[in-house]
């Protein structure tokens, strides 16, 4: 800001100003009245998307405190530690504070981009200008957007301007299990009314660790009714140790017991007669469906899994006859998530329809929420070109995964160096970080090869260093918007997401973004019908007004939270493709396009051999969200690095004591870090938890702590995820075998 | 007390506060006019070369998006490490009980630069001895860490300089303020 002559004379009329702070007329201002009280917002989390509600207390535009909102069904009252711990990431020093460029045209993690900060306008310009370029000379698919399919305005933009090759993180979390769902059970239930279960039987889902509050409360308050939790994951997690049975199972085989479970209920005629046969196209294919399980005995499944048939046997028949029984498939990566998920979520939601709970008390609940119009609803985009081009992940070969519009993190970087090289000409990455992908070195590769590349965070992140533009991105507590939550069914609520305070430095939203980038490349988009720039805010306002809440988000905003109180009225039709309104035990429309229509037996991709004797796994411990809060001083002091998890008998057996530095290698790369004894794990395994391993060099905190998990996971062609049967899209993250040696200090 | 060294540690610390707040040369230039000849020639010789190479130093040093090692705010250097701290909310008092508050209202209070200026301005508004001790005391001894980053990471002349000088303010003690 100029000294204008105005502020000078103001502050020399301050009290005892003199020259020096004369001087100083764009630091300093005459103070204004005094500052406004202490007072508590209403807001809504933003760490994860269940999004619970907060009472955030601020005085004088600091943040001070955060708590659960009572009214809030989803938290009731209480916020999870990350949530608690949320105001040192919007404070956090680290954070992106102002537009920059590279002054450094050579890019590699070892090289100073030698950033300098450029304004917003000319950041803006610069993208602008430079995403033309490329649309003229290469077309929209050459552009790549690795960012999730949020804010609707976000969406807008990118339709507007045709883009082909919009990646997210979906493939690695719950691709197969949405698809899966729709063509089983017509919908994915993303809740589960843990509450009244009997029965809980988890695979891998460590979910009282995970600390998703709606799904901790339920499943500790089924358990305090009385209902049996049976847990199987090679670890002994924080679930299995809360669990009243536990069960090692070999990592990649869930999928040989849920098949013998199917065997189990329906050779003993244990299951829901009559909602298999009024709801379900069981009638019309029993015979396949028989012959098909027939052949996954628990004597068979004991050989994959080393969980005996008996037990196999004991827990199917309890499963059928305890009932509301279920067994929760929530995401991929927090159940079991190998090359043969889409199989594991076929035959889960099968275990979940003999027993007759879709959409009942106890059992997986379809979505019931408020419902919002989105931004095309209030203000109608002309049509939008069909996008052309060719998918850089190689999505289009996999019908299913290309009806659910997300991406494929696992090959993505494959597409980039090998199936289409050169094609990408310009990239914008959302808060997303390479630790997200599979093999995050190939990504690397793969970046470098684009020649303008736009990273919008609200961290460092690894691809920061690659970067061209670095836009400071707001977080959820300096946003606004109306949170629509749908993982408590019977009692939908609305949460208004108010900034809290105001932006740190000069931290912009993605809607901001979506808005100016909109304005210079596909401006009849962004226009109301009387010619003025869509904004946010009047968006908001009329989302809010038709939604009922209230005549502007303001005023909604200062109750904060809307609850609807209506009969749970359990769904009789399901929208399952076909039309016949029944779920679909036996997928026709698998079959038709090259899949199987009933689950089958396939291995995990990697399998132990003699140079790579030992399953890896990974983890996300309880106190981090993905990769994004290891710089968080708070969480920091928790957990501030990983170690190489391994059973003291194996340890034994490789010459390792407790923290002795180890080094585990794959078929793609290797990482060393010292090894952790524990009996909590099997000794064929070792354990290591993500989201460590930043490469950013001054990450204050999280910089230089543990090792990258990714860099022994392979990550593979969409050729290679055909041949090993995935049709549905997974990541596979958890398919890699090692070796693990002592390293020699 | 002698007037003089009152100024000339005015004049240090307007100079410093300015180096820390901007990397237009200019400014920089002008802020070092004030003071003694020595050291503006010192200050003259480091600022000598390319004016963007100033530019891309500080942000390396200070707001680096790849993360910096001398972050300039006092909050990131207390026990919590965050910012927006104790030390922010101090500081806005400090500066209200003055009648002026900082004109970028998204920013954290405490950053070194405003922390200098500030105190370049008690020192020229003649405040008491307690004062200035209670001020340097609250603000200005977390400046040392700061002057070693810097002196650490430094590449260029001009940030050496500075963290030079920095440890040398915060090091001088007033005569009469103990």
């Amino acid at each position: 800001m100029a000294l204008t002559r105005r502020s000078f004379l103001q502050i020399t009329g301050a009290a005892g100003a003199g020259p020096v702070l004369a001087s100083f007329g764009d630091v300093f201002r005459p103070a204004q009245p005094a500052p406004l009280a202490e007072r508590t917002l209403i807001t809504a989390c933003g760490l994860c998307d269940s999004a619970c509600g907060i009472r955030a207390t601020v005085r004088d535009g600091v943040l001070r405190f955060l708590e659960g909102l009572p009214e809030d069904l989803q938290g009731r009252g209480h916020l999870c530690g990350k949530g608690a711990a949320g105001a040192a990431l919007l404070y956090d020093p680290d954070r992106l504070k102002y537009p920059m460029k590279r002054t450094n045209p050579a890019k590699g993690l070892d090289e100073d981009p030698g950033w300098v900060r450029i304004t917003w306008t000319e950041a803006l310009d610069t993208i602008a200008a430079r995403f033309q370029e490329v649309l003229d000379k290469h077309g929209p698919e050459a552009l790549l957007f690795i960012s999730r399919p949020s804010p609707d305005i976000w969406v807008r933009f990118l339709r507007a301007i045709g883009v082909v090759n919009r990646v997210d993180h979906i493939d690695v979390c719950y691709t197969a299990d949405r698809v899966v769902q729709r063509y089983m059970i017509g919908g994915r239930t993303w809740c589960t009314d843990f509450d009244n279960s009997r029965y809980i039987v988890l695979f891998g889902w460590d979910l009282v660790a995970r600390n998703k509050l709606v799904f901790t409360h339920g499943i500790v308050a089924a358990k305090e009714k009385g209902a049996k939790v049976v847990c199987f994951n090679p670890q002994y997690s924080i679930t299995a140790r809360f669990a009243d049975e536990w069960h090692p199972i070999r990592p990649g085989s869930d999928l040989a017991v849920v098949l013998a479970m199917i065997h189990v209920i329906l050779a003993e005629n244990l299951f829901d007669r009559d909602f298999v046969t009024n709801y379900t196209n069981f009638p019309q294919y029993e015979a396949q469906i028989r012959q098909h399980f027939a052949q996954y005995t628990p004597e068979w499944a004991e050989r994959e899994s080393d969980i005996p048939a008996a037990t196999i046997r004991r827990i199917a028949r309890e499963f059928a006859t305890i009932r509301p029984s279920v067994a929760p498939s929530y995401k991929k990566t927090l159940t079991a998530n190998y090359a043969n998920s889409g199989q594991f979520s076929q035959a889960v939601c099968i275990l979940n329809i003999l027993v007759g709970n879709i959409d009942r008390p106890g059992g997986p609940f379809f979505a019931r929420t408020i419902s919002i119009p989105g931004v095309d609803a209030i203000v109608p985009p002309p049509r939008y070109p069909t996008p052309r081009g060719r998918r850089v992940d190689g999505r289009d070969k996999l019908p299913f995964v290309q009806e659910d519009d997300s991406g494929l993190f696992s090959t993505l970087a494959d597409g980039m160096l090998n199936r289409y090289p050169g094609m990408i000409r310009a990239a914008f990455i959302n808060s997303y970080s390479l630790l997200s992908f599979p093999n995050p070195r190939r990504m690397e590769e793969a970046l470098k090869t684009v020649p303008f590349v736009v990273v919008m965070d609200t961290l460092p992140a690894d691809g920061t260093a690659l970067a061209d533009i670095v836009l400071p991105s707001t977080m959820y507590l300096e946003s606004s918007d109306l949170v629509s939550r749908d993982r408590y069914a019977p009692r939908p609520q609305v949460v208004a997401r108010q900034p809290v305070v105001s932006p740190m430095f000069e931290a912009r939203s993605i809607s901001f973004v979506a808005i100016e980038l909109g304005k210079r490349l596909a401006p009849d988009y962004f226009k109301n019908p009387d010619g003025s720039w869509i904004s946010t805010s009047a968006v908001l306002d009329e989302r809010t007004r038709r939604a009922g809440l209230g005549a502007s988000f303001a005023e909604f905003a200062a109750r904060g939270i809307e609850t609807r109180d209506q009969p749970f009225v359990p769904r009789t039709t399901f929208a399952t493709p076909g039309g016949t309104g029944k779920c679909q035990i036996y997928v026709p429309q698998f079959a038709e396009r090259g899949a199987e229509p009933l689950p089958t037996w396939k291995p995990r991709r990697d399998v132990p051999s003699a140079e790579y004797p030992y399953y890896y796994l990974t983890y996300i411990p309880a106190v981090h969200r993905r990769n994004s809060t290891e710089n968080n001083a708070i969480l920091h002091e928790m957990m501030p690095t990983n170690t190489a998890m391994i059973n003291p008998a194996l340890a034994a057996k490789l010459g390792v004591r407790e923290g002795d530095l180890v080094r585990i290698r794959s078929r793609v790369g290797s990482i060393e870090l010292p090894a952790h004894l524990t009996e909590t794990l099997r000794p064929d395994c070792v354990l290591v938890a993500h989201g460590f391993g930043h490469r950013s060099r001054f990450l204050r905190l999280a910089s230089g702590k543990g090792v990258r998990d990714g860099d022994v996971i392979p990550d593979w062609s969409v050729d290679e995820m055909l041949q090993a049967g995935d049709w549905f899209g997974s990541g596979a993250i958890m398919d890699a075998v090692v070796r693990i040696e002592r390293v020699a200090v | 007390m002698s007037t003089g060294s009152r100024e000339q540690l005015a004049a240090r610390c307007a100079f410093l506060a300015r180096g820390f707040l901007s990397t237009d040369p200019e400014a920089v230039r002008q802020a070092a006019t004030l003071l003694a000849a020595q050291e503006r020639q010192a200050a003259e010789n480091a600022l000598a070369g390319d004016a963007a190479e100033l530019e891309k130093e500080y942000v390396r040093l200070f707001l680096s998006p790849s993360g910096a090692p001398c972050p300039p705010w006092q909050s990131a250097y207390s026990e919590e490490g965050t910012l927006m701290g104790e030390p922010h909310a101090s500081a806005l008092e400090w500066y209200r009980s003055k009648g002026v508050e900082p004109v970028r209202e998204s920013e954290p209070a405490d950053h070194a630069g405003m922390l200098l200026a500030f105190y370049a301005h008690l020192l020229e508004s003649q405040a008491p001895p307690e004062e200035l001790a209670a001020f340097r005391q609250q603000h200005l001894m977390w400046l040392r860490q700061l002057s070693e980053l810097v002196g650490e990471h430094a590449r260029h002349p001009f940030y050496r300089l500075v963290a030079e000088m920095t440890r040398r303010v915060v090091d001088d003690s007033l005569p009469g303020s103990g």
